[in-house]
């Protein structure tokens, strides 16, 4: 139901809702279409997350995806949500996502198959 | 099954006393077992949000749903996968829960005399309507409202009433109630829940996992298939289903159609986001709410109103028990007007109501949630 472009525009929303958590003094996003997946990485450099943090949150981003979930239950991404656990609606959004904390700078990124590979599949059904 | 299946179906509709014990069971059975076929024709694992659709449509089979009268929506959910490109798995469980318009079929066909094939032709373009609406919908309550496709299909049912209204038809809620199977299907509550325990304590490991359950504040999407196991699911599911079956004999409740339908619904949904920490406020609730009201806890209403208001679990479970009791008396005052509103068109009366309370609760907590923020950081400045 969520077109690419709106796709696009939940998730930074989802992504940014959790970085500007902490009152970042600088976020860098970076979104670019390679190899028929769109691929969006989010760039912090005072963010501070320990180990199990950097865990639990690769975890979320790697929540199982399944067609039926995605698409309907996808249109809660971005929401200015109450609930902290939002980072699984983003898990179940993306076909995977990866964070990385290096001396207090940490890299999210988050990947998934482009609409139009998508719906080249669909009409060959 | 005849008068089953020609019945309007509307709220509130109990097939067993229309077409009795025996023809109500046949019928939820099958209403049931098409949404499990449903999802197994087009590949879709049997996951929390699934088994939810699967029992609600059972438990609407007791009074509401019949055999033939979901497949029309059905078709309409499927048509617009079709127009949109998209697979039907992608909509399966907006399809699933949309058989709440079923009476819409019915109605028209039946009620208003307008013959089948009309009756199929309205019911197809409300479920082609429902997938973009339900999405809509789930933004105005942050997934706070777990029957959300009720608050959408109410949504729905407001426009087609007026329609219909506009037409020069309108509707005369029905109220049909059993009382005679009650001790018997008491009874049958009670073994197929402790059945359910069973077979979920053989399967789990441990009670860590249902430590876990017991944390998450159940907001849509909490799939707990998935994040707990099969096992750890099928005993909260059982004992779900007898915190229905115990308020219902507490209160001296009926145990019929529509009520053995709320404890289904809440034992399905006991697999997406309900447990035992977040349930009882909210049916705590709409108990208290009875003592300061005009109604009886064992009236139909306000009995389908505490199974039901369940779908606001949510809300108890991310802000706490008594925001959960809070929510529940709020819900009983609007759930006993929102049937004549959609003209008992849509089955999921409560999710509708729950849908505006839960808009209203997250827009006033949303707010002040900011404002302390703010409020915050510039005594921290």
């Amino acid at each position: 139901m969520l077109r690419e472009k709106q796709k696009i525009i939940h998730i930074l929303d989802e992504l940014l809702s959790y970085a500007l958590r902490v009152h970042p003094q600088l976020v860098t996003i970076k979104i670019e279409q390679r190899e028929g997946q769109v691929h969006i990485t989010l760039t912090e450099p005072s963010l501070n997350l320990s180990a199990r943090e950097c865990q639990e949150i690769e975890r979320l981003l790697n929540t199982p995806s399944r067609n039926e979930m995605r698409e309907y239950y996808g249109g809660l991404a971005g929401e200015e949500t109450l609930d902290p656990r939002s980072l699984r609606i983003l898990g179940m959004m993306v076909d995977g996502g990866h964070i990385e904390s290096r001396e207090g700078e940490v890299s999210l990124s988050v990947w998934w198959e482009a609409e139009s590979c998508i719906q080249a599949e669909a009409h060959n059904e | 099954m005849l008068r089953i299946s020609q019945s309007s179906g509307l709220l509130l509709s109990d097939y067993m006393a229309i077409g009795g014990l025996g023809a109500a069971f046949v019928n939820a059975g099958i209403v049931g077992i098409s949404g499990l076929l449903l999802a197994y024709l087009n590949g879709v694992n049997l996951s929390g949000p699934v088994i939810a659709g699967v029992f609600t449509m059972a438990g609407f089979g007791f009074f509401g749903k019949n055999w033939w009268s979901i497949w029309p929506v059905i078709l309409g959910v499927a048509l617009f996968s079709r127009v949109t490109r998209r697979p039907f798995k992608s909509f399966i469980l907006v399809a699933m829960f949309g058989t709440a318009l079923a009476p819409l079929v019915t109605q028209v066909a039946f009620g208003f005399g307008w013959g089948v094939i009309a009756g199929s032709a309205l019911g197809i373009l409300a479920g082609f309507l429902l997938p973009p609406l339900a999405v809509y919908m789930l933004r105005l309550h942050q997934g706070f409202n777990i029957y959300n496709v009720g608050l959408t299909c109410g949504f729905l049912g407001l426009f087609i009433t007026a329609l219909l209204g506009g037409l020069g038809y309108t509707i005369t809620l029905p109220l049909t109630w059993s009382e005679e199977y009650s001790g018997l299907l008491s009874q049958f509550v009670v073994i197929y829940m402790g059945a359910m325990i069973t077979v979920g304590l053989g399967l789990a490991r441990g009670l860590g996992s249902w430590r876990s359950l017991l944390r998450e504040a159940g907001t849509l999407p909490t799939d707990f298939v998935a994040l707990c196991g099969a096992g750890t699911t099928l005993i909260n599911m059982g004992l779900i289903g007898l915190v229905g079956w115990g308020y219902i004999s507490l209160v001296g409740g009926t145990f019929n159609g529509p009520t053995l339908g709320g404890i289904f619904t809440m034992v399905g949904f006991a697999a997406f986001g309900k447990h035992l920490a977040n349930v009882p406020p909210i049916m705590a609730g709409v108990y208290l709410s009875s003592w300061l009201f005009v109604w009886e806890p064992a009236q139909p209403g306000p009995l389908l109103a505490a199974l039901f208001a369940t779908t606001l679990a949510p809300l108890s479970g991310r802000f706490g028990p008594l925001l959960g009791i809070l929510a529940g008396m709020v819900h009983s005052l609007l759930v006993m007007r929102t049937a004549a509103w959609h003209g008992g068109l849509n089955l999921y009366n409560n999710g509708f109501a729950g849908g505006l309370t839960a808009t209203l609760f997250v827009g006033i907590i949303s707010w002040w949630s900011n404002w302390r923020e703010e409020h915050q950081r510039a005594a921290t400045d």
